[in-house]
């Protein structure tokens, strides 16, 4: 396996972010539906907040890395057979993954920030997340509207995308999932 | 003369038995700490109600069982001795947003007034001073005298509640209410 992508499969690079960020949403999506619904005391509910913001610019730092390894890097090309309308489903989804995650950190940064309750993300190191805005009832009501909204649309959205790759594993019988897991070898990549 | 001097010796006895009566009528207490607990809650809307506590403090108390109203009451407690079962959010309480402990590490209450509702009932006034600012407030207190051996125990549970706005903590305001409500229960035994 290399670095970089092959025309026929996923470098390791591209994997590892692509994971990095599989399980970074999950535990965002987990936490986040915990923390907000789930009966939990005020102590715990404030850490859960906390670490929430927190993991919150993990997410938007493997993002960026993922969006500039992918500029930097085309990924492997669609597998033989795939017919236009699969092609274009696919690039759609996998655009709309970056636009709804993108749209989650936005909305999360700028809820934070116009929070009548100032209390900014802290990282590790001691560094502290500046604002975007000052406190704003009205914009983080709608921002918070947002980033509920598009957590379900994103919740959609995988369950699309592993029901696509199901699809091809089981249904098609390609390589399409199989080239994006962890410790496959493609043996026809040299 | 005779008549005199008993005259002066029962005037003696008198004063000496006034005097004796008065010095225990009037007797300081100290605080038992492993029986007194400081606490708080304060509710605040799409949030579970935050209930803590204060760890370190220390207190006075005389009382005066005949005369109430004589009785004192001074108690301090140390802002960062927050504890709301969460170290992340007792330093945020402990914050210039909250508690401002960096600046103001003392809360202090000292009675102005204590006044006998019934035999188990007061309300003690007094001021408290918290982030610097000195506001009157008046607490319920429950009296319960107890004999433990040869000591004597006095319980206390003190409630009140306090508008944080007086003392010019306004974070979060309206959405975590004003009404800071204080329970305060303490063991005091009689020195000897």
């Amino acid at each position: 396996m290399t670095l970089r992508n092959t025309r026929e499969s996923w470098g390791s690079v591209a994997k590892t972010l692509h994971w990095s960020a599989a399980a970074c949403i999950f535990a965002m999506l987990g936490l986040g539906l915990t923390m907000v619904h789930g009966t939990l005391g005020a102590g715990a509910k404030f850490e859960a907040y906390q670490l929430h913001k927190s993991t919150g610019f993990l997410v938007l730092a493997v993002m960026l890395a993922r969006t500039l390894w992918r500029i930097a890097n085309p990924p492997p090309a669609p597998i033989v057979g795939t017919r236009p309308w699969e092609r274009r489903l696919a690039l759609a989804l996998h655009l709309g993954f970056y636009v709804l995650i993108t749209a989650m950190i936005a909305s999360g940064w700028i809820m934070v920030s116009a929070s009548p309750l100032p209390l900014p993300a802290h990282l590790p190191g001691g560094f502290v997340v500046p604002n975007l805005a000052g406190p704003n009832a009205l914009l983080e009501a709608r921002s918070k509207f947002i980033h509920e909204a598009v957590s379900k649309l994103l919740i959609a959205a995988i369950g699309l995308h592993v029901a696509a790759a199901l699809k091809h594993h089981f249904a098609a019988k390609d390589t399409v999932l199989l080239r994006m897991l962890p410790f496959h070898h493609d043996h026809r990549s040299p | 003369m005779r008549k005199g001097s008993g005259f002066t010796r029962a005037l003696l006895a008198l004063a000496l038995i006034a005097a004796t009566a008065a010095a225990q009528a009037k007797s300081s207490w100290k605080i038992d700490p492993s029986q007194t607990h400081v606490g708080f809650w304060v509710d605040a809307i799409g949030w579970p109600r935050t209930a803590g506590e204060f760890k370190s403090f220390e207190g006075r108390i005389e009382i005066d069982f005949d005369r109430p109203s004589r009785s004192r009451v001074d108690f301090t407690v140390a802002a960062k001795s927050v504890d709301a079962n969460s170290a992340v959010l007792d330093d945020y309480l402990r914050s210039e947003a909250f508690l401002n402990v960096a600046n103001f590490p003392d809360m202090r209450f000292i009675s102005t007034s204590v006044e006998k509702r019934d035999e188990q009932h007061a309300t003690v006034t007094g001021e408290l001073t918290l982030l610097g600012v000195t506001r009157p407030v008046s607490m319920d207190v429950e009296v319960a005298r107890k004999l433990a051996g040869s000591k004597q125990r006095a319980g206390f549970k003190a409630t009140g509640i306090i508008n944080r706005l007086d003392f010019g903590m306004n974070t979060g305001y309206p959405l975590i209410s004003e009404a800071i409500h204080l329970t305060v229960t303490t063991e005091a035994f009689s020195e000897p």
